[in-house]
């Protein structure tokens, strides 16, 4: 057996860099799964985006007229107890889902990150310290822990998103971050490349930001993306609750709650299509995110 | 073919017979059997002077009794309780009443009107430590006086139109002076009264059971051996009904489950429903711009379609009628066609929203934005609050709701920590002397969140009390009410159905609009 500089995980200096649509077949080759996800997420997010485009109807606007109506060609997935029509309610929703998962997960992973490489490299009391806090934080379910800082610190809306919202998701995912990029950094810190910039007189900001956390890219990416379908489900669970975004303002969780509730036995499409909103969007993000585990993780591309 | 003709005389003979034995059963009542009804939530508090849920006299109501009751065969009217007669001086200052003979209560002592003097006063004057919830309905009460043993005598300051249906308020239950006596708060403590049940067991969070109290003063009542009022949440409740585990509910369901319930229960369930107390209204903070300005207040009301909005809002919500403070159905409400004059109850939409327009432009706020806030509870403030925002939205107002717990609502509203509001009243009783009270200015009544005085208000307020004649009265309490509805410091739109699901074997429940009081539990019966 031959090991050239591919099999061992080196770059070959002498080939060009592939584009980025050559990383993608060569992503949807290895992981199509994957690559499936992050074409359904995609999909979801152009789709929010070009809402007020693609929208057959207002989300908001109430029709009484079009009251319970079963799935049909003016109304593909329905309308529900006020006339508004569903697949509208989803194309818009699609835009708060993603991103209040975008937005919270990308705070809490890079808080979490951070705090996980910090911990990491000051180690000692330092370490013990954070990772009791950590501990603390581990032991409430992430539910719980976004109930009650939502509780706490009520709403403030910026831009038509409530960010205390967003910080109440974001939080409970920072020490879940934390514990994984904090175990990796451990390992980053032994290294003798890290030893010499110590050596060299580096300070502790550099060593962190520029020596240790873009080796610790593939962990953070794969709990970003984790995270953002946790996020996700956080915000329809809080929506749900009464605790999240509010009506009218069309929310694939609030869209299971409320009067859903009173008629989904009348009117099933009301929950149906929602549902199956969230768990599209939740499945799509973890298939991303394991596959994006498996094709960032060398060991795996040695097998 | 002739065997058929003898099979379908034979069902029709039957059928008739089956049917004569069915009302022969209703009109004869039966003896016996225990009536399991459901109740969301649970009483706040087991005094009923310091009482205001639903939840409270749904549990504490069979247990008392009170002077004068609603009478629930020609309501609003009122009839004796304890009250075996009554008169009235011709001043409408004094109101003297002569007790049944012989009422005992449940601890054996005979009842006398040293009791009911003790309990009124309780009410009007707390001694230290106790709540009373309606110390100022009885405001223009002078003294009480039991000059002998069944004579109580009421001595009024001022002329009040309304007082006897305030003696009949169900809160004002009876208890007994000497216990009171040796300590003020026993009945937070000990549920013993002189109504027709005994109490067997409180568990809290699950249930309250009571049994028939054989030493009841009114003859051959009650006629249920006892009842049992089981706790449940809102969705427990419609399984528990729709599963037959419980007979009835007495608060009202909304419509959406009665198809669920009937689906299940067939022919074994009825629904009674009446116009409902609940209104559902909006209140503005008038010491907060720009809602202190009556041109936006108006425009805010006249956006409203409350006559396009109120059918479909039926089918998906408990609320059913377009509504002014006064129930439609009552005695002295508003007649429709003054109704429909009134800003924000005209037919004519497109007018009411371009005046809006015009309103709000003119007072300089086109485009105005606010914070609706909303009580938690689903049922019916989220489809009440949804609407509304939609007709806002229609002459270009945006509205952001924040939904908040029952608690916090009540907080943020009592404290004038808020701009508009989603407002609600649910009265037990119909005269205006009580439903229109809570309207005046916010320096006389506690219960007006809004800020707004107005001196005009307690002057028709007041003629409308000391007006006896009935016809005159309606007159006086019919411009109170347009001057009301005319300043916009709090805007009525819908009011509730009461629908009820009882069970058919339930005879003898009359449903009267007020879901606060249970009713006369004494007089149910179950068909065997």
């Amino acid at each position: 057996m031959t090991l050239d500089a591919t099999t061992i995980g080196m770059p070959a200096r002498s080939r060009p860099r592939p584009g980025p649509w050559r990383k993608f077949v060569r992503f949807a080759a290895t992981q199509p799964l994957g690559a499936a996800g992050l074409v359904t997420v995609l999909v979801m997010a152009i789709a929010g985006a070009l809402a007020p485009y693609i929208a057959p109807y207002d989300p908001v606007a109430i029709s009484f007229g079009d009251m319970l109506a079963p799935p049909s060609w003016e109304h593909p997935l329905g309308t529900d107890n006020f006339g508004r029509d569903i697949l509208s309610r989803i194309l818009y929703g699609a835009r708060t889902a993603i991103i209040m998962g975008l937005v919270s997960a990308l705070i809490g992973s890079t808080l979490g990150a951070i705090i996980g490489v910090a911990s990491a490299y000051f180690g000692g009391v330092i370490d013990l310290m954070i990772q009791r806090v950590v501990d603390i934080f581990l032991s409430l379910p992430i539910i719980v822990l976004a109930l009650v800082v939502v509780a706490m610190l009520g709403r403030n809306l910026v831009l038509g998103f409530d960010f205390n919202l967003i910080l109440a998701i974001s939080i409970p995912i920072v020490p879940n971050v934390a514990r994984v990029v904090r175990s990796s950094a451990l390992s980053i810190r032994e290294m003798a490349y890290i030893d010499s910039a110590r050596v060299a007189g580096y300070s502790t900001r550099r060593i962190i930001f520029r020596h240790m956390a873009p080796n610790l890219m593939a962990p953070y990416l794969i709990m970003l993306t984790a995270f953002i379908a946790q996020a996700i489900l956080l915000e329809a669970s809080l929506s749900f609750l009464g605790l999240g975004v509010t009506e009218p303002s069309p929310a694939w969780g609030l869209m299971l709650a409320g009067n859903a509730v009173d008629f989904y036995r009348q009117a099933p499409w009301m929950i149906i299509f929602p549902g199956v909103a969230i768990s599209l969007a939740v499945f799509s993000f973890n298939l991303l995110g394991d596959s994006l585990r498996d094709w960032l993780d060398p060991k795996s591309r040695l097998r | 073919m002739k065997k058929s003709i003898w099979v379908a005389v034979g069902v029709l003979a039957l059928s008739f017979l089956g049917g004569q034995g069915a009302i022969a059963q209703d009109a004869k009542p039966v003896r016996g059997g225990v009536l399991n009804y459901g109740v969301a939530g649970g009483p706040h508090t087991l005094d009923c002077h310091g009482g205001s849920s639903f939840a409270v006299l749904h549990h504490l109501g069979p247990h008392y009794s009170t002077l004068l009751k609603t009478n629930n065969k020609n309501y609003p009217n009122v009839i004796g309780d304890l009250a075996e007669s009554w008169t009235v001086s011709n001043d409408h200052l004094t109101y003297t009443f002569k007790l049944h003979d012989n009422v005992k209560f449940h601890d054996g002592t005979t009842l006398t009107s040293e009791d009911v003097r003790a309990s009124f006063e309780r009410i009007m004057n707390p001694p230290a430590g106790v709540i009373s919830s309606w110390r100022s309905m009885y405001g223009d009460v002078k003294s009480v006086e039991a000059p002998d043993k069944d004579t109580v005598v009421f001595r009024l300051s001022a002329p009040n139109s309304g007082m006897l249906s305030i003696f009949g308020s169900p809160w004002a239950c009876i208890y007994s002076a000497a216990r009171l006596k040796e300590d003020p708060r026993y009945p937070e403590k000990t549920v013993m009264g002189t109504g027709p049940f005994q109490l067997v067991e409180y568990v809290s969070g699950s249930h309250w059971t009571g049994k028939r109290f054989d030493g009841y003063f009114r003859s051959g009542l009650p006629y249920l051996d006892g009842f049992k009022a089981i706790a449940l949440s809102s969705t427990a409740l419609i399984n528990a009904l729709a599963g037959g585990q419980i007979d009835a509910e007495f608060r009202g369901i909304a419509p959406a489950d009665q198809q669920r319930i009937q689906a299940s229960r067939g022919a074994s369930i009825r629904f009674e429903e009446a116009e409902g107390m609940g209104l559902f209204m909006v209140s503005f903070n008038t010491k907060v711009k720009p809602y202190d300005d009556i041109r936006v207040r108006r425009a805010l009301t006249l956006a409203v379609d409350r006559w396009g909005g109120i059918q479909p809002m039926s089918r998906i919500s408990t609320l059913k009628y377009v509504s002014s403070f006064q129930r439609p159905g009552a005695p002295d409400a508003l007649p429709q066609a003054q109704l429909e004059k009134l800003p924000g109850f005209g037919r004519d939409i497109k007018a009411a929203r371009a005046e809006a327009k015009r309103l709000l432009a003119e007072a300089g706020v086109p485009n105005l934005k606010f914070t609706l806030i909303n009580r938690g509870p689903d049922m019916p403030y989220a489809p009440f609050a949804l609407y509304l925002i939609d007709q806002w939205r229609q002459i270009g107002v945006t509205v952001d709701q924040q939904v908040v717990d029952t608690a916090n609502w009540a907080q943020r509203r009592t404290s004038g920590n808020f701009s508009v509001v989603v407002d609600v009243t649910g009265d037990w009783g119909e005269d205006p002397s009580f439903v229109m009270a809570r309207f005046l200015s916010s320096d006389s009544s506690f219960n007006n969140p809004t800020g707004f005085s107005d001196p005009k208000i307690e002057e028709l307020f007041k003629a409308q009390k000391l007006e006896f004649d009935p016809v005159k009265r309606k007159q006086s309490v019919n411009a109170l009410e347009n001057y009301i509805v005319g300043q916009v410091f709090t805007m009525p739109v819908f009011r509730t159905v009461r629908l009820l699901p009882i069970a058919t074997k339930v005879k003898n429940y009359p449903v009267v609009p007020v879901h606060n009081w249970l009713g006369d539990v004494s007089e149910i019966w179950l068909s065997p």
